[in-house]
């Protein structure tokens, strides 16, 4: 039984990863991601990994892939091409570099010494990856790592702000806001139209 | 189920992923592409505390998706910043900071 | 007081006079600076005295004293001291030195009144002295070469002391840089004898001296160095070039640097390291020769330069030509008997000269002087007395001295007679150049400024030039001041020429052969050690033949030039003319300026251009510099082409490394 799941939860989760990367439109890798997450989830269920499993679903999936949507939705993101400007043969040479990592990483798991991985994995106890254990954890041998987290969260929100905030003073002409975006009734600001009545100087175009 | 298998998907997601921040052009879509590789690695991380039998590789793979979260925070920000100053949003394109 | 305290009281003198007179600059040029000086140096010959004294009082076997000042350095086996050494050679020449100098300084305080530069003149001059008197009273090689070289640099602050005539600066750097050939040549030679004896100290390496080989090649080759060294300092051919331009120079200056004083520094230094070239008579004889051919080369040329100072700057070289012959053929005496009646004639000319130059109110030209006798009797007076004495009238001083050394040259035997019979050929050019300047610029018509000066009227020239190149200047610092001051004028300036005249009169008394030695018996201990100076005795024929022939040859001079340029003043430029091609040759300086421009200035300009060309600019900027910069820049290039700035590239760049470091470990591992 746990290897249909298994089986079932792989195969979402390659579709996933295939799909983000393959699918044209940025919203649909969104939804690819989200799917893959979903089924890593599931695998981590199956290696008994609740808690994880929750979080994953709760902070990646709820929080995270959210953020992204909405990011995409702001900034749209035409369909654009796989193929690489101007350098068609990249396309290639990373599918076969690609390839190349995910043999030389086979052989490593297949081919290692390591005893424990041809089997069912050592014993499993009562409680284990239960959240009262990693909570345990967290608190006592990880405490370091658990406070540090917390600052790297602190600084990566006052980063966002301070890097998506729109600037006092001196308007950059080319900016627009979401005020614009409101303000510019049936105009279609996100194609950054000509010269309009709040959208001034379209700056000289940038390379 | 041997452990080998999902270290096995772990590669493959991994490899995956890779490949594809090299393929696309769109810096949200290459963003994607590193959170796959990023929840590749926790797929090994968690498959090993299976192994091994102790949590330590679980909190690990906690750390690693708060870090994975501060950084699309950030890099978010980043390309909306890049989206106001009317640039185009093409990984491609962007490139000053070179020589 | 002791010898010793005289010895360090004759240098603090002119020391602390320097440093007075370079402080008190503020106070702007005035008299009392110059009085200040010329009591320095007067103290100073007082010191010199003081110390004489206290030596003759010594009995014979101790006069020879080294007083050590201070220890400077005990290293290496080299053992440097502030030492002097006082013996009857370095008091002599203290004597002469200071007395001289003083002479000159009191000469100066009249003549340069009007120049802007007065202090500056006095501090140089003060700085002069003291480097001389440490010169001629160091008691080692080191101090003698500190000296020498303070000696030289003063020697250029002193040529180009109008240093915005550019030929004076020119002139100064020609001085200097031949002066830095002689420094070269100096230490080469002192480092040879210090290999060999072992000790810079002078009585210690002398004592030394008689264990070294004869003729050893290694000795010879320090000896003829340090003949560069003399030759130098001394102007002899071939590194003369220099003292004629170094009449730029104010016409005290000339009189004290390049006639009494520093060019004697030659003669002094083979006179003072006689122990080592009598071990090495090979180079002696270099010495010796060298000198008999400077005194032709320079009295022929005596008879054609029509600038007077120039005239009597030749007839410098030329003298010391016949000092540098006598001491290097062993005649200490005769030769430094020499030095001394030569500095009394020939500093008294420079200054007669310089005052017939202010009455020509900067005029140098011999073309334009004329008939100076009526308007200017002092200066008349001092000039004909100089004139019979270089010339070597008996009884003038010049007579006795000169033909003491021409007498003992003969007297070497062998080939030195060749010497000697030249030394009388010069001794008769020597009379007909000098009294040529003197007829043609006291005799004749007077020109203008002497018709002037004799209504009382001192000549102003309508503006103020060169004399050399006719560029206009004005009278402010840097060029000469606009009052010129003639002896008739001056009080000073006739005492002190007035002085000299005496010397030059009556100083041959010291030395008359065959009556009186006081000078040959007064040296005696500083020649102890040498193995001609008893023995070498003209015999009493060979002297008054000697005598005879010198005091015919003069006279004879003197009315050669009477005939030509008195009565039949048409027969020079005949001559002139019929002999074009040699008066050319000597007009030109026997081509020495020449030959030294394209053997010496030439080859190193080139060499200088190659360098600056092809090593400079190929080798050090292209390849020294230039490769390890363009390796960089090329390096950083290549380094530069991996930021590209595209993003894929990079992320590219990680999944290449990371599969290759994977391979690695599988491959390690397997």
């Amino acid at each position: 039984m746990a290897e249909v799941f298994f089986f079932l939860a792989a195969i979402g989760a390659l579709a996933g990863a295939i799909g983000t990367v393959a699918l044209r439109s940025p919203f649909y890798s969104v939804l690819s991601l989200v799917c893959h997450l979903l089924s890593l989830a599931a695998l981590f269920l199956l290696l008994r990994a609740e808690f994880v499993a929750a979080a994953q679903v709760i902070v990646y999936v709820g929080a995270v892939m959210v953020l992204y949507l909405f990011v995409v939705a702001y900034v749209g993101g035409g369909a654009d091409p796989i193929s690489t400007a101007g350098r068609p043969g990249l396309r290639w040479a990373s599918a076969l570099f690609a390839g190349a990592l995910f043999a030389e990483l086979s052989i490593a798991v297949l081919g290692t010494g390591l005893s424990a991985l041809g089997e069912e994995g050592s014993g499993w106890f009562a409680g284990f990856g239960t959240p009262s254990e990693i909570g345990r954890l967290l608190l006592t041998d990880f405490l370091l790592a658990f406070e540090v987290a917390s600052i790297l969260l602190l600084v990566a929100a006052v980063g966002a702000v301070i890097l998506a905030r729109r600037r006092t003073g001196l308007d950059d002409a080319r900016e627009i806001s979401v005020g614009d975006l409101l303000r510019s009734g049936s105009r279609d600001a996100l194609t950054g139209g000509d010269a309009g009545t709040m959208i001034e100087v379209e700056g000289p175009p940038r390379r | 189920m041997n452990v080998e298998w999902y270290l096995i998907v772990s590669a493959l997601v991994f490899s995956i992923g890779a490949g594809g921040i090299l393929v696309r052009r769109n810096p949200l879509v290459i963003l994607l592409c590193l959170e796959l590789m990023l929840n590749a690695g926790n797929l090994a991380l968690v498959a090993f505390a299976r192994a091994h039998g102790n949590e330590d590789g679980q909190i690990f793979a906690l750390i690693v998706m708060v870090v994975a979260a501060c950084e699309v925070a950030v890099g978010l920000g980043l390309i909306v910043a890049i989206y106001r100053r009317r640039l185009p949003i093409d990984v491609d394109e962007l490139r000053e900071l070179q020589g | 007081m002791s010898l010793e305290t005289y010895g360090w009281l004759v240098l603090a003198f002119p020391l602390a006079g320097t440093v007075l007179i370079a402080l008190s600059w503020r106070l702007g040029p005035s008299k009392l600076q110059g009085y200040v000086g010329t009591l320095a140096v007067a103290l100073s010959f007082l010191s010199a005295l003081g110390a004489l004294f206290e030596l003759q009082d010594r009995g014979e076997e101790q006069r020879q004293v080294v007083t050590v000042g201070w220890d400077y350095a005990h290293t290496v086996g080299v053992d440097a001291q502030l030492s002097l050494l006082l013996d009857p050679l370095s008091i002599f020449m203290a004597l002469v030195v200071s007395g001289v100098s003083a002479l000159i300084h009191l000469y100066s305080v009249s003549y340069m009144a009007s120049d802007r530069g007065y202090t500056r003149f006095f501090a140089y001059l003060n700085y002069f002295v003291f480097s001389m008197l440490l010169l001629v009273l160091a008691g080692n090689f080191f101090f003698l070469i500190v000296g020498w070289a303070f000696v030289g640099a003063a020697s250029y602050l002193l040529i180009s002391f109008w240093y915005r005539r550019t030929t004076a600066t020119a002139a100064g750097i020609k001085a200097f840089v031949i002066n830095v050939v002689g420094d070269v040549g100096l230490v080469l030679g002192t480092y040879f004898i210090f290999k060999h004896t072992g000790s810079l100290d002078f009585v210690k390496a002398f004592g030394a001296a008689d264990e070294l080989g004869r003729n050893e090649g290694d000795l010879v080759a320090g000896c003829l160095l340090l003949l560069v060294g003399a030759f130098a300092k001394s102007a002899q051919v071939p590194l003369h070039t220099w003292l004629p331009d170094a009449m730029e120079g104010p016409t005290p200056v000339s009189a004290l640097i390049h006639a009494a004083t520093m060019v004697t520094a030659g003669v002094y230094l083979i006179a003072r390291m006689h122990p080592f070239f009598e071990q090495a008579p090979a180079a002696a004889d270099v010495g010796a020769i060298l000198g008999c051919t400077t005194l032709l080369i320079a009295a022929t040329i005596g008879l054609v330069v029509t600038d007077l100072k120039r005239v009597i700057a030749y007839s410098t070289m030329s003298q010391i030509g016949y000092m540098v012959m006598g001491v290097s053929s062993a005649a200490y005496a005769a030769g430094l008997f020499h030095l001394m009646t030569h500095a009394f004639f020939k500093a008294l000319l420079f200054m007669a000269a310089g005052s017939v130059i202010a009455a020509m109110a900067g005029e140098q030209n011999l073309d334009r002087m004329g008939g100076f006798r009526r308007a200017m009797p002092f200066t008349f007076g001092c000039m004909a007395i100089g004139g019979l004495a270089l010339a070597g009238v008996p009884p003038f001083a010049g007579f006795f001295s000169k033909d003491e050394i021409l007498a003992n040259v003969i007297a070497r035997e062998d080939w030195h007679v060749v010497l000697g019979v030249l030394g009388y050929v010069g001794s008769l050019l020597t009379a007909i150049y000098t009294w040529r300047m003197i007829f043609r610029a006291f005799f004749g018509d007077p020109v203008e400024p002497a018709r002037e000066l004799e209504h009382g009227h001192l000549y102003h020239a309508p503006e103020h030039t060169n004399p050399a190149t006719g560029e206009v200047e004005d009278t402010d610092v840097g060029f000469p001041g606009p009052e010129h001051h003639i002896a008739e004028r001056e009080w000073s300036m006739k005492v002190a020429m007035a002085l000299l005249a005496v010397g030059a009169i009556f100083a041959g008394v010291v030395q008359i052969p065959r009556v009186t030695d006081v000078l040959h018996n007064f040296l005696e201990p500083s020649f102890r050690d040498s193995r001609y100076y008893e023995e070498l005795e003209p015999s009493g024929g060979l002297t008054w033949i000697g005598l005879a022939v010198g005091a015919v040859l003069a006279l004879g001079g003197i009315a050669l030039a009477y005939r030509l340029w008195m009565q039949e003043p048409a027969r020079p430029a005949a001559i002139r003319q019929r002999l074009a091609g040699v008066h050319a040759f000597l007009v030109r300086k026997w081509y020495f300026d020449e030959l030294i421009d394209t053997l010496v200035v030439r080859p190193f300009a080139m060499f200088g251009r190659f360098a600056r060309d092809v090593f400079e600019r190929v080798f050090v900027d292209g390849l020294l510099v230039g490769g390890p910069a363009g390796a960089v820049r090329a390096g950083s290039a290549a380094v530069r082409a991996v930021q590209s700035g595209f993003l894929r590239y990079y992320a590219a760049l990680l999944l290449v490394g990371v599969t290759g470091l994977g391979l690695y470990f599988l491959l390690a591992a397997s």
